[in-house]
Parts: structure tokens; C-alpha cells; sequence
């Protein structure tokens, strides 16, 4: 499975659409993690242990959007974004979405072909 | 008297934790800024773009998510000031900082994720913020800035003539 952020994925081309795919989840951290939180809040730096919540969050809901896209035979998922909202305190949600379709590999010299016809037919 | 001991003792605390939080906070800080500096350095070279188009892409290969991730904590000085800076309103620039802390340690984690893959480019760069501490629900939450970058990784052609990558 290919999954890229972008709209299009060097070499292949789009052949069909098959539809919004997208994953979701909500995770906390246990008390003792907030706990620690707390203290880091009064020397500052980096909070690894958030940090490890939101590496473990985008996995989950990358794996679950996957997951969609496979059920639907997807070869690839295009346009991949990201968007999360708070919950309650210590507890993220990490929403992940985007196309899935199938692709087939591009014929290299079908491709600079088509821009050239096109300007003879304009002339 | 009693009363007016209490007060002290609170105002006291007050103090060593703004002492602490100036301290620590601040060490770690530029600590942090020089860690950047030089691994910023690295990866000069390091083809990372937001366009959508994937800017010299080879077509043999296709480009993978990549993702990079980082929360930073506030401290207790840099709190208070925003506190109190929040009587009269305005720019809190003691949080800039820990905005551009945040994002450009997750690029480089998204740089480190890429090159450890293999890719040698990242296009179409993009930063959510996640409210992991809750701050904005819950007045009592602590103040963090979560960021999660994402990219697709990709591989460059070697073939075509590239113009120089300053970043």
C-alpha cells in the first residue's frame, strides 16, 4: 500500500477512484505520565512521554485508515492530512483521512507525448 | 499572624519555582536551540519542500507518509509571564519560542524518519498542532505545544540537472 500526502505518486496514474478512507483514535496516558507532565511543566523541555502518546495516536490511525483502504482494494492513499482535537486532559484524538484508489504504472512515453499532439491541434 | 506566615510561604514557593523555571527552563532551552543549530546542519542538502507536486521525483519509486512528531512543555517563569501578560494583552512572545522549538524538532524527525527509509526529498510538508495537555478544555490543563508533521518521502532523479538546495 502506498500512502502519500500528496495528489499523485511518481510513475503511476490514477485509474480509479475508490473514496474517502480515514482512521481515528483517542488514546491517553496513565496518571503517573501526567503526573510527570506536571513537574516538566515548571523546567520546561521536551515531554517524551506525550510525545511517545502522539507517535503511538498517528500509527493507530494510520494503521486503521489502511486498514479501510485495503477492504476497499485500494493500491494507494493520496492526500493523506491529519487533524486532532482535545478531548479531555491527557487524551488526544488523531483523525487521519484521505482518497484511496488504485493505480497503474505510467507508460513513460505515452506520457510526453500527449502535450506535444495537443499544441498541433491548437496550431 | 498566622494568616500573613501563609502567605509568605506561598509567595516564597512562588519565588523558588520562578527561579527554577528561569533557570532550568532557560538552560534547556538554549540547549535545545543549539542541538537544532547543529543538526539543522546535517541535513543541508535535504530536499524538503511544501509543494504538492514532488519536485524532482524519481518515477521508479514511490513516495512513502513520513511523519515526525515532538511536544514541548512550557516552564513556570515563561507561564507566569504569559500570565501576567495577559492583563493587558498583546503578542506573548515568551511562547514563540516554544512554537519554533516544537515545529523544527519535528521536521528534523521527519527529515530522520525519510533518510532513514532511504529518500533523499520531502515535499508537501505539513504541521497539525495536537492539544495533548488539554489546555484549552480544561483551565487547569498545562500548557504544551504538540506538533505533528507530515511529508511524503520520495527519491530525486539522478539524471536531471538540480539547482542548488539552500535550506
Amino acid at each position: 500500500m502506498i500512502v502519500v500526502n500528496t495528489e499523485i505518486v511518481p510513475g503511476r496514474e490514477v485509474t480509479q477512484i475508490l473514496g474517502l478512507v480515514q482512521g481515528n483514535t483517542v488514546r491517553a496516558k496513565n496518571v503517573g505520565r501526567d503526573i510527570a507532565a506536571g513537574f516538566k511543566n515548571m523546567v520546561g523541555g521536551e515531554l517524551k512521554g506525550y510525545t511517545q502518546l502522539l507517535v503511538e495516536s498517528r500509527r493507530q490511525s494510520v494503521e486503521r485508515m489502511i486498514a479501510q483502504g485495503n477492504e476497499l482494494g485500494a493500491d494507494a492513499i493520496l492526500n493523506v492530512r491529519f487533524t486532532t482535537s482535545a478531548v479531555t486532559n491527557g487524551a488526544a484524538e488523531l483523525y487521519a483521512y484521505g482518497t484511496a484508489v488504485k493505480l497503474k504504472p505510467m507508460n513513460a512515453e505515452s506520457a510526453p507525448a500527449a502535450p506535444i499532439s495537443s499544441e498541433i491541434e491548437g496550431a | 499572624m498566622d494568616g500573613l506566615i501563609g502567605i509568605a510561604i506561598q509567595i516564597g514557593i512562588a519565588i523558588v519555582l520562578l527561579g527554577i523555571g528561569f533557570g532550568v527552563g532557560g538552560v534547556t532551552e538554549r540547549r535545545h536551540f543549539k542541538s537544532l543549530n547543529s543538526r539543522e546542519f546535517l541535513y543541508k542538502g535535504f530536499l524538503v519542500t511544501n509543494l504538492t507536486k514532488l519536485p524532482y521525483a524519481d518515477p521508479r519509486s514511490p513516495g512513502t507518509l513520513v511523519t515526525g512528531e515532538c511536544v514541548i512543555a512550557t516552564d513556570y517563569f515563561k507561564s507566569f509571564v504569559a500570565k501576567l501578560k495577559k492583563i493587558i494583552g498583546g503578542e506573548l512572545r515568551i511562547y514563540l519560542s516554544l512554537m519554533d522549538r516544537s515545529r523544527r524538532e519535528s521536521i528534523i524527525r521527519l527529515v530522520e524518519n525519510a533518510q532513514a527509509q532511504g529518500f533523499d526529498a520531502v515535499c508537501n510538508v505539513r504541521f497539525v498542532s495536537a492539544d495533548v495537555g488539554g489546555s484549552t478544555s480544561n483551565r487547569k490543563g498545562s500548557t504544551m505545544v504538540a506538533i505533528i508533521a507530515s511529508g511524503t518521502a520520495y527519491k530525486r532523479a539522478e539524471l536531471i540537472d538540480h539547482p542548488t538546495v539552500v535550506s
